[in-house]
């Protein structure tokens, strides 16, 4: 069994070799003996090679929370190294860059655009943020209204491409 | 002051949210005055909503429309037979509409008066204001951008210069221009983002000073009398906003402590200022000071403040407001030890500092001697981008600067924030720096250091780290469990 994990952009290699009380595994081709007791829900003690460390630990779908020794984590795993599917406009909407409100929206559904053309304006930490039209096409879906917030990837604009 | 028989005010709304809201509360609660509180929707699980005696849904388009919603909050006021408002910080803490409905409906603001106010917050008037009464301003262009002489006059002064809009303020609305080319773009820029925020087109043009230090000083005021309680540092910034605060400043004796605290308390005097303020300067590293702002609120990172003088600030808010003079003198305000403030925000700092969502699914804060943490985090709670990403103040107070920062890291080592990515390990890697224990901390110290500061962690951290996610995946976790024993006692299954 193994298991790739992201951690701020890089990913990184787990490798179970023993299952056990104590386990073998090795971490970016580096053997390490580990093992995890639990506490409580979210704390725990983790002992690796032999030293015991407290850890917190939360996990949110495919992201972990580690807490350990002084600093947090955010683990992704990622079931894959082909299957990365996020961002981008490859299936015509236009994913928000990072999360954030909606300032204003330039555009109505049925609206013929250009590439690069402005439809909207966000606002994410004090920061305008354009989002432009990645083909040229036509408005199939507005998703947003100004005012309104949404999440990272959230499709705020769909552009039908037609050249 | 619990036992008092009068309160100062038969009832207190906080009209706020997240860690300023409980502050307040705390506040109102330790000087026995009945609280209540308004909230939007997506703070209805909020300790602020589970602390105050009373709350009050509000409404709006989106959940900050709620918080700037005059008309309702003056409405719920009245409904709940309020006599006093706090407004916190940001929101409508210096909305001089806001302080104008309520003395309209007998409410009284805790704050300054709406015509102070206003002088405050328009930046072309309070300059104007504080040069007039014989105060430092920055050298800055004195005609309209339209005016004809205009570029000339700009030009005379000397890249780089900064456009800011008049009704800015707290770091929104700056532009900076390195050179002459830049500066019809930067002055239409501003012009347009001065108008969509503010709703103000107007601008002016300072000199712009890098690598200075940003140094303020708290006042407080009782429209007669004002004094000082002494300066904050608040160098360490990221596109001008705060990231880290300190009192006392590095960079500050006591003799230059003695001269911006009068000029300080000279402009609150001028302005007969009632309430607590914050004049802010620039401080260059010749000497020099120049007034930036002043505002007109309690600021996010007064906790410094209050650690060092033994004040509470929000008591003082709230007694000044109730018509009391002030109690305190300046010859006993002493500063004792030191106090750092560590802006703890939902961002990833290593992906270019962009806003985290997600939700609170474990929380553990700080404790310990020395340290305060201001909260308004609760276990479940969303944090998304509906507001700003400031999540909680760790704050740590010890007898000597360096204590403070141990004192401080050990806090944020402590802190136990699991669910959204924050800066922590952003905020600790500043404390460590070795010019931040210099006390070498200008606005050009996260720019200058900021590859160090983003350095990947040790290579063995990471592995315990990957090893704990491990162990702890619910998928590793569901196998182990379904695995029988005496495969798991042979071991060795993949080789």
């Amino acid at each position: 069994m193994n298991a790739t994990h992201r951690i701020d952009g890089r990913e990184h290699r787990v490798l179970a070799l023993r299952r056990g009380a104590c386990q073998r595994l090795e971490i970016d081709g580096s053997p390490l003996e580990a093992s995890l007791r639990w506490t409580g829900d979210h704390e725990g003690t983790l002992t690796v090679n032999g030293h015991e460390h407290p850890v917190a630990a939360a996990q949110d779908g495919p992201v972990l929370f580690v807490h350990l020794e002084g600093r947090t984590w955010r683990i992704e795993t990622i079931q894959g190294f082909a299957d990365r599917t996020e961002g981008g406009a490859a299936d015509g909407g236009i994913r928000a860059p990072m999360p954030g409100v909606a300032v204003e929206i330039e555009v109505e559904v049925g609206d013929q655009v250009a590439a690069n053309q402005r439809l909207a304006l966000i606002e994410s930490m004090k920061m305008q943020t354009e989002i432009t039209a990645p083909v040229p096409g036509v408005v199939t879906a507005v998703r947003v209204a100004p005012g309104e917030s949404f999440e990272r990837g959230a499709v705020l604009i769909e552009v039908e491409r037609s050249d | 002051m619990s036992a008092a028989p009068q309160p100062l005010f038969p009832k207190a709304l906080v009209a706020n949210r997240g860690e300023i809201a409980r502050r307040v509360l705390r506040c109102l609660r330790s000087l026995g005055i009945p609280s209540a509180v308004v909230y939007h929707e997506a703070d209805r699980h909020s300790p602020a909503v589970a602390e105050a005696d009373e709350a009050v849904e509000i409404s709006g388009a989106s959940p900050t429309a709620a918080y700037l919603d005059i008309e309702q909050i003056v409405a719920a006021c009245a409904r709940l037979g309020v006599a006093a408002v706090h407004p916190g910080y940001g929101f409508l803490a210096e909305n001089a509409a806001f302080a104008r409905a309520l003395a309209d409906a007998g409410i009284t603001f805790i704050g300054p008066s709406a015509e102070v106010m206003e002088l405050m917050g328009d930046k072309i008037a309070s300059r104007q204001f504080v040069a007039e009464h014989g105060f430092p301003v920055p050298p800055s262009v004195e005609l309209a951008a339209t005016d004809a002489g205009f570029g000339q006059a700009a030009a005379d002064l000397g890249f780089p210069l900064v456009v800011k809009a008049s009704a800015g303020g707290g770091g929104k609305g700056m532009n900076i221009v390195a050179s002459a080319d830049e500066l019809d773009r930067a002055l239409r820029v501003a012009a347009s983002e001065a108008e969509r925020y503010f709703g103000d087109g107007r601008i002016y043009v300072e000199r712009y000073f890098t690598d200075i230090r940003h140094i303020e000083v708290q006042v407080l005021g009782d429209g007669e009398r004002a004094v000082h309680l002494g300066e904050r540092e608040c160098s360490v910034q990221r596109r001008f906003q705060k990231v880290v605060e300190e009192a006392p400043s590095p960079a500050v004796d006591d003799a230059m402590r003695a001269r911006l605290g009068a000029a300080a308390v000279g402009i609150a005097s001028a302005a007969a200022y009632q309430g607590a303020g914050t004049v802010e300067f620039l401080h260059t590293p010749e000497g020099e000071f120049f007034f930036l702002e002043m505002n007109t609120r309690i600021q996010v990172e007064h906790p410094v403040t209050e650690l060092v003088y033994g004040v509470d600030l929000v008591a003082e808010q709230v007694r000044i407001a109730a018509g009391r003079p002030l109690s305190l003198n300046q010859d006993a305000l002493r500063p004792n030890g030191h106090a750092i403030e560590c802006r703890l925000c939902a961002e990833d700092a290593a992906g270019g500092f962009l806003p985290e969502t997600g939700r609170i699914l474990h929380l553990r804060e700080a404790k310990g001697e020395g340290v305060r943490v201001d909260s308004g985090l609760h276990p479940g709670q969303e944090i998304t981008a509906a507001f700003d990403p400031l999540l909680a103040k760790v704050v740590a107070h010890g007898p000597t600067r360096q204590a403070a920062i141990d004192r401080a890291l050990g806090a944020l080592r402590s802190t136990v924030v699991l669910g959204v990515g924050t800066n922590a390990a952003y905020l600790a890697a500043i404390l460590a720096h070795p010019a931040f224990a210099r006390g070498a901390t200008d606005t050009g110290f996260i720019g200058r250091h900021q590859a160090e500061l983003l350095a990947a962690p040790p290579a063995d951290a990471l592995a315990k780290a990957l090893a704990a996610a491990h162990l702890a995946d619910r998928q590793t976790r569901l196998i182990d469990a379904a695995m029988p024993s005496l495969h798991a006692a042979m071991g060795s299954w993949t080789n």
